[in-house]
């Protein structure tokens, strides 16, 4: 079963998956968007580094997170991909517009 | 001439449950196959995961159970994904990956990306088996 962390770090919310980040789990990532979201936190950083395998359902949640924030003012940024995750991007040429970040703190200060 | 180094098979329940299931299917083989390397190990797993997961997203509700083989050969990895019903229309085309804007529909096309995807259905049982193929370089 896939866990979520939440903080916040300034006006941003930094999640951490824990487990697969797939179909199963790609409808809690959306919600905890949705919720920054409403909650007028919209920068937000999707820490990685514990999700053992992303699959399409998983990105399609980070690409929906991304335009939410983006249409509210923000952005969504992901940081500490493992090999398997950066295998996905690369396969669905999404690395252009899901830039993988090499750490959180990158991923925060990034412009 | 190949050589068989594990092979491992599952009937599965039609629901997400399954995917658990399945990962801990991954794990046996590759203990039973230990020189096939990550990048390998993660290619194949990508296209059978995504095949099962469109399984149980679209065809599944509807049916109760998908069969699974994996089969870890010296020279390549082979997957059997089979399942009752009729024949899956995205099963034949479809597979181009989406606009970078689309929140889904990638499945079929990062499987095909991954590995060398077949689909074949039949009448006799009604049923669809897909394969999934990834030949080691090294």
């Amino acid at each position: 079963m896939t866990t979520f962390a939440s903080t916040t770090t300034g006006s941003t919310l930094v999640v951490r998956p824990e487990g697969r980040l797939d179909l199963v789990a790609a409808p809690e990532l959306r919600e905890i968007v949705a919720k920054s979201i409403a909650g007028g936190v919209v920068n937000v950083v999707v820490d990685l580094a514990e999700v053992d395998f992303l699959d399409s359902s998983g990105l399609g949640a980070l690409v929906t997170g991304l335009k939410s924030t983006r249409q509210a003012g923000g952005n969504l940024r992901i940081a500490r991909a493992p090999e398997q995750a950066l295998i996905v991007l690369d396969l669905t040429m999404m690395q252009q517009v899901l830039f993988p970040y090499p750490s959180v703190e990158e991923a925060l200060e990034a412009p | 001439m190949s050589v068989v180094l594990m092979h491992v098979r599952a009937e599965l329940a039609g629901d997400e449950s399954s995917l658990d299931s399945m990962h801990e299917l991954f794990a046996t083989l590759w203990d039973g196959a230990p020189s096939v390397t990550t990048r390998d190990r993660v290619l194949f797993s990508i296209a059978v995961a995504e095949i099962a997961a469109n399984v149980i997203e679209h065809v599944l509700p509807a049916y109760r159970e998908w069969a699974l083989d994996l089969t870890a050969w010296d020279d390549h990895l082979e997957a059997s994904i089979r399942h009752p019903g009729p024949v899956v229309e995205r099963g034949m085309t479809g597979w181009e990956m989406p606009g970078e804007d689309a929140e889904s529909g990638r499945g079929l096309a990062l499987a095909a990306a991954a590995s060398s995807l077949h689909y074949s259905h039949s009448t006799d049982p009604e049923g669809s088996e897909w394969r999934v193929v990834h030949e080691l370089v090294s």
